[in-house]
């Protein structure tokens, strides 16, 4: 097995203040299109790549004080990586195959997929991490995939060891820096993006009003009424996410499942990134970039951000339009950090200075070059998933995104919406319960042959889009099937296969909640609960603690 | 098109093409039927007569001179459906033609530009599983023969590498039994209707592992193409033939790309004739270019 994510940058040493790191900019900019150059132009002809996957998922670790009945988010987290990081060297050490890796936010699963039948390995090889991390806890703590800390930032003890807010690097007055991850380039790229802004971060988000109001937050002149207020990026980053990679088999199969997954993100479940900065660095993407007939370019309207030196830059040495576009976007953004050791290298044989403006762009979708020296492919890696309690659940929506590549290929499906629609849909899908109750853009034919009409989108529920929609639309779901069908697959693999689709069509058409509508349900429902909005320490307690101890009976639970 | 053109011609061969580039959300409730609607909608633009063996083909708008390249990259799945009319006439209904073997492939072939297929998997009309195995009175002894008759010629081909791997369909473990008993090269495949309501039909799981059969699902339905449906597309396509036809076959093909799990190209052929005419053409197997 190999890596399939690349993890930015490792280097060693200190990283450069932002002061200082600023100059460099322009240098990592012009080296990084250089080395990008040098690898498009090595590897923009391979072919025939195997279908790869990967995917990762984010852990938080659970201390619980079972005596005071309070379940706080551990900052151990760091020894029990460099653990798991030393169990897997001693495994390669020993000459056998890591099916895991670790990194300091999330573990990976890498696998040589060339058959239906391997996605079975997906769920399996997400109990060994859940397990392998196991290993490694205290008595009183526990490892769960839960897609926000539910007292992250709450004015009594949330953490383990506790910590005093209105530290120096984060400056909130919610979340003591010791929520960042002490890794150095961590502490780095906090402080990067807080200097970049240029001004504290304010984060309002809707408040669950109940049936007792109450003004929350009365000394913060930033708060909003009736909102959740949060002050620093360390809210968003607290988010657990799940990510999948997939190998396309050329540049040209990666642009187009790059442009269909990007229109596709909305309409799975989403990771609360919250941050509705228009076109960030956290957003869906800019520009489409596929080079299929069917990409028109009334979708990618009117947007012209890009840096023009780059984008020439890369016109002359080759690249086409349409890419060198992309890449001179992703290319507007200064690099967050930079290390003093590693700022001169040779372009041909070190791809640092690329990785670090691309690493530091957090699309939805992002659109991955081979790396140097592998006979790895060109990637797209999907990546605004929330994730699951159960790895069934988490297994169920990974393997539904590489069928969902598979039907896109072998039908030649068409999901373009104008990139505006997309931004629209984003925004719809962070709306409470928006699974059940809102309606997002969809193109009314995906199929290639369409003799036309006026309008090519309307909007339509998650459950028409995944189910079908009477005599017009047979679901994502049903498309799958049907792709089934032309395949070569055993009973065993069908059924199983079958039930995870199953759960997905289920959780579409609302018959099974999200985690969201279950963990309200048990808020609301818990005998401590004051009808206030207002998680206690102790419903947290016994949320977790459900949520720990119970995963794979949740899926009961969570039937309605 | 003219009558006397078609003074010859009892035989009727129907190209689906590629289904995948045809769908919509009819070819999700019957994909060949919408398909060949397709097809025979475009039947004046264009068609070919073998005037010597009084076939007429009627090619799909979707594929016109595709070839498949770098065939190594490529596995090749085909399915024979013997149809419930397959046999000569009306009245004698349970023959199965070995022929349909050789003139599934021949044309297969021709289609795509191929020797060989990967896998050739063949359904005897009217076969349903079940995995108690209570009722087998269906297959009575005439039908039996006709079965192993089939299959020996399937052996033939893959004796000449036509065929690398052969298989069944909807056959339960006493009808492997009795077919083991008598043929030369076993089944290497069977292929069983996948219903999901239902529990796993473990009794042929656990045979199909000790025998190292491959147990593949499929969700055709026990009649791919009722003569009845076959003669309602006809007319509505306005298809300008005075006889009846009566549907003998059906091939349905998959070429998948190997290590990518993509579809490149599915879909069906279907051969059908006048109630009186002699469908036993064959084709040799060395005439295959």
């Amino acid at each position: 097995s190999f890596e399939l994510k690349i993890m930015g940058l490792i280097s060693e040493g200190k990283p450069l203040p932002w002061e200082q790191a600023k100059k460099y900019a322009e240098h990592i900019r012009n080296h990084g299109i250089n080395q990008f150059l040098s690898i498009y132009n090595k590897t923009k002809n391979r072919d025939k790549n195997y279908l790869l996957w990967g995917d990762e998922i984010e852990y938080m670790v659970i201390a619980y004080d079972d005596e005071s009945k309070n379940a706080k988010l551990s900052l151990r987290t760091y020894d029990i990586l460099h653990k798991l990081q030393k169990e897997v060297e001693e495994t390669l050490r020993n000459g056998e195959i890591a099916e895991v890796s670790w990194h300091p936010e999330y573990a990976t699963f890498v696998i040589e997929g060339v058959s239906l039948t391997c996605l079975l390995q997906v769920e399996q090889n997400m109990k060994l991490r859940r397990a392998t991390a196991s290993k490694y806890l205290n008595q009183n703590e526990s490892i769960i995939t839960l897609s926000s800390f539910p007292r992250f930032g709450c004015s009594d003890q949330f953490l383990e060891p506790h910590h005093e807010p209105f530290g120096p690097k984060l400056k909130s007055a919610f979340m003591p820096d010791e929520v960042l991850n002490p890794h150095i380039k961590y502490q780095t790229l906090n402080e990067g993006l807080r200097c970049r802004r240029g001004t504290d971060v304010t984060i309002n988000i809707p408040i669950f009003n109940d049936k007792k109001n109450q003004n929350l937050f009365p000394e913060c002149e930033k708060a909003l009424p009736d909102h959740i207020y949060m002050d620093s990026i360390a809210f968003g980053g607290g988010c657990c996410c799940l990510q999948v990679t997939i190998q396309a088999c050329n540049i040209r199969e990666a642009r187009k499942l790059y442009d269909q997954l990007a229109v596709l993100g909305p309409i799975m479940p989403l990771k609360n990134d919250r941050f509705v900065i228009n076109k960030s660095r956290f957003d869906t993407i800019a520009y489409y970039i596929s080079l299929d007939k069917t990409l028109k370019s009334e979708y990618n309207g009117s947007n012209s951000v890009y840096d023009r030196n780059i984008y020439n830059k890369l016109i002359d040495n080759g690249v086409d339009e349409i890419l060198a576009r992309h890449v001179a976007y992703l290319f507007i953004r200064d690099p967050l950090f930079v290390f003093e050791e590693s700022l001169y290298q040779d372009d041909e044989s070190s791809s640092n200075h690329f990785e670090n403006i691309q690493s530091t762009n957090w699309q939805s979708v992002r659109f991955k070059p081979p790396p140097l020296n592998s006979n790895i492919g060109w990637r797209i890696e999907f990546r605004c998933m929330e994730v699951q309690i159960t790895d069934f659940e988490n297994a169920a929506f990974v393997i539904f995104m590489i069928l969902l590549t598979r039907i896109i290929l072998s039908y030649d499906l068409n999901f373009y919406i104008p990139i505006s629609k997309v931004d629209e849909n984003m925004a719809t899908a962070y709306k409470r319960d928006a699974l059940n109750t809102e309606k997002f853009w969809f193109r009314k034919n995906i199929f290639a042959n369409f003799d036309g009409v006026e309008d090519e989108f309307e909007k339509m529920t998650i459950n028409e889009i995944m189910n079908g929609k009477g005599n017009e639309f047979p679901g994502l779901i049903n498309i799958i099937f049907q792709y089934f069908e032309s395949m070569n697959i055993d009973i065993e693999t069908r059924n199983h296969l079958g039930k995870y689709l199953e759960f997905i069509g289920m959780r579409a058409s609302g018959k099974i909640q999200t985690a969201a509508t279950w963990i309200r349900n048990f808020v609301r429902s818990h005998p401590n609960y004051k009808q206030d909005s207002i998680v206690s320490q102790e419903i947290n307690y016994d949320l977790i603690k459900m949520v720990e101890e119970t995963p794979e009976l949740l899926s009961e639970f969570k039937i309605q | 098109m003219s009558s006397p053109e078609f003074s010859n011609v009892n035989t009727v061969i129907v190209y689906t093409g590629n289904v995948m580039k045809q769908a919509n959300i009819n070819t999700f409730k019957d994909e060949l039927a919408s398909c060949l609607e397709n097809s025979l909608k475009n039947v004046n633009s264009s068609y070919n007569i073998d005037q010597t063996r009084g076939i007429l083909e009627v090619p799909s708008p979707y594929d016109l001179s595709y070839k498949l390249k770098d065939r190594d990259d490529f596995e090749i799945t085909v399915k024979l459906f013997y149809l419930p009319s397959s046999s000569n006439s009306d009245d004698n209904p349970s023959t199965l033609p070995p022929s349909y073997i050789s003139q599934s492939l021949h044309h297969l072939f021709c289609l795509l530009g191929i020797t060989y297929v990967d896998s050739f998997i063949v359904y005897f009309n009217g076969l349903l599983f079940d995995d108690q195995d209570q009722d087998d009175s269906n297959l009575v002894m005439d039908d039996f023969e006709s079965l192993v008759e089939v299959w020996k010629e399937l052996e033939s081909q893959y004796r000449n590498d036509r065929i690398k791997k052969l298989g069944v369909s909807e056959f339960t473990k006493n009808r492997f039994e009795r077919f083991l008993d008598v043929v030369e090269i076993p089944p290497k495949i069977d292929q069983i209707n996948f219903k999901s309501c239902c529990d796993l039909p473990n009794r042929m799981i656990n045979y199909a592992k000790e025998h190292d059969i491959e147990l593949l699902t499929h969700k055709d339905p026990a009649n791919i193409l009722p003569s009845a449906t076959f003669q309602k597309i006809l007319k509505d396509t306005k298809f300008p033939f005075t006889s009846k036809l009566l549907p003998r076959w059906v091939l349905k093909y998959s070429v998948l790309v190997k290590c990518r799990e993509v579809v490149a190209n599915k879909g069906y052929i279907v051969m059908s004739s006048t109630p009186t005419s002699d469908s036993n053409f064959t084709y040799p197997i060395e005439s295959i270019e």
